[in-house]
């Protein structure tokens, strides 16, 4: 779906910076409502919300940025990365919307008409993502090409079902990052692996 | 300006007792909904049960017009605007406008939580409220904690009915997310989607909820208080 940036217009208006408005329930749910509103409009099909699965997926990833957050503010951009894949991996683990019928307006070959639950889970966190790093770091957000290869779809759909940590390595490369495949949802690891850091230490520490 | 002192405490007394007799009627009235076979009743037996049934639901409207009209005059006039406990405790009435406030965060609450019917008593929770504010020690979370303790033990929400129950707790989830509510930021501007998230919250969180409030553990509610207010 080419469109996806443009759906950053959808976002429920806040006075906050996004980095706060996305932790708090309130505003990320109308957030993820009127995304899969949209995304189900272009795509051809209704999403139905599981409203307490999405609760506890917000509740889940607020445990998991705390519990990662690194010490140092020197990973600070890296972070807001890895913290929308810890947000598609949360989404993943017990998926909090169900498309009403096929999406009719997607090629039968696309990833959106393959898994369309998991394309707008996925989009929906580039969303926020793209919308909180031009608002945090004015860094327009660059999707790698895989992001049109259904066969990476397939991977994702079939690899998360068994681990959901892949979710995580999965967005990453989405973002033309090479994740680390053996901890993909942990940050010390990814920064250990790309930036080859030696003995960090990465306890909870300030935003 | 609200006046302390005898002066409020009737009015409240009086929406009290008026709400009973409302939560009354309408559970007599639901009772003759289902047991009165209107359909089956000949004749003029029939048309003077659905005069009664029509005086029923008309005697509760009145109620309710009443009791309306005497909320606004504990909430500043307003019924719409609860107060943060912040907020609260800077008001001349602490316990009526925590109370008040209660009241209407409560009755927005219990849906959420799959209660068709409940009686939510202002007087037990203005009560609970007066208890705990003569023991001034923490901050705002081991208020919040202590005074929910105090709110489930003066079963401030009872004669609960379920339809389907998103938890078999629902006092504990419904005052521990209108607790969580009263003290996030977001209280005045958009009453209805802040406290339905605060609802869910308390859904994901039943056990740890249970487990601190039926334990009476006040520290415990408290730091869930304060991992999650700004979470609201």
């Amino acid at each position: 779906m080419s469109d996806w940036p443009r759906l950053a217009e959808v976002l429920p208006p806040t006075n906050e910076p996004l980095r706060i408005a996305i932790r708090r329930l309130s505003w990320f749910r109308q957030a993820f409502h009127r995304f899969a509103a949209a995304s189900g409009r272009a795509m051809g099909c209704h999403f139905a919300i599981d409203e307490e699965k999405l609760a506890a997926a917000f509740l889940r990833w607020l445990d998991a940025i705390d519990a990662q957050r690194p010490a140092s503010r020197e990973h600070r951009r890296d972070y807001f990365e890895f913290a929308a894949a810890l947000m598609l991996r949360e989404l993943v683990v017990d998926l909090p919307i169900r498309p009403q019928g096929p999406p009719e307006k997607m090629a039968p070959d696309s990833a959106a008409a393959f898994w369309p639950e998991g394309y707008c889970c996925t989009t929906f966190c580039l969303c926020l993502h793209s919308a909180a790093m031009a608002q945090e770091f004015s860094a327009p957000t660059q999707l790698d090409p895989s992001f049109a290869d259904l066969r990476q779809w397939w991977s994702f759909r079939e690899n998360a079902q068994v681990d959901h940590a892949f979710s995580a390595g999965f967005f990453q490369r989405l973002l033309g990052k090479e994740p680390n495949w053996i901890l993909p949802d942990v940050f010390s690891a990814r920064i250990r692996s790309e930036l080859g850091h030696q003995d960090q230490d990465f306890g909870n520490g300030a935003s | 300006m609200l006046h302390q002192g005898p002066s409020m405490i009737k009015p409240i007394v009086l929406r009290e007792g008026l709400r009973a007799l409302r939560h009354l009627c309408k559970r007599g009235n639901r009772h003759l909904v289902d047991n009165l076979p209107l359909d089956s009743i000949p004749g003029a037996a029939g048309l003077i049960a659905r005069k009664v049934l029509s005086d029923a639901e008309n005697l509760t409207s009145g109620i309710d017009a009443v009791v309306s009209g005497i909320a606004r005059s504990v909430l500043n006039g307003r019924t719409d605007r609860p107060m943060r406990l912040g907020a609260v405790k800077e008001a001349d009435d602490e316990a009526g406008a925590f109370a008040a406030s209660f009241y209407f965060a409560l009755k927005m609450v219990l849906p959420r939580l799959g209660v068709t019917d409940a009686f939510v008593s202002e007087q037990a929770a203005r009560t609970a409220y007066a208890r705990c504010t003569s023991d001034g020690t923490g901050d705002m979370a081991d208020f919040a904690a202590r005074l929910m303790l105090a709110l489930l033990s003066n079963r401030t929400v009872r004669d609960i009915v379920v339809e389907t129950a998103a938890t078999p707790n629902v006092p504990d989830a419904a005052i521990f997310a209108v607790m969580l509510w009263l003290q996030a930021d977001c209280v005045q501007e958009d009453a209805a989607p802040a406290l339905d998230s605060a609802a869910l919250i308390a859904l994901v969180l039943d056990d740890a909820v249970v487990t601190a409030a039926r334990s009476g553990n006040e520290a415990a509610l408290a730091n869930l208080f304060r991992r999650y207010v700004p979470h609201v």
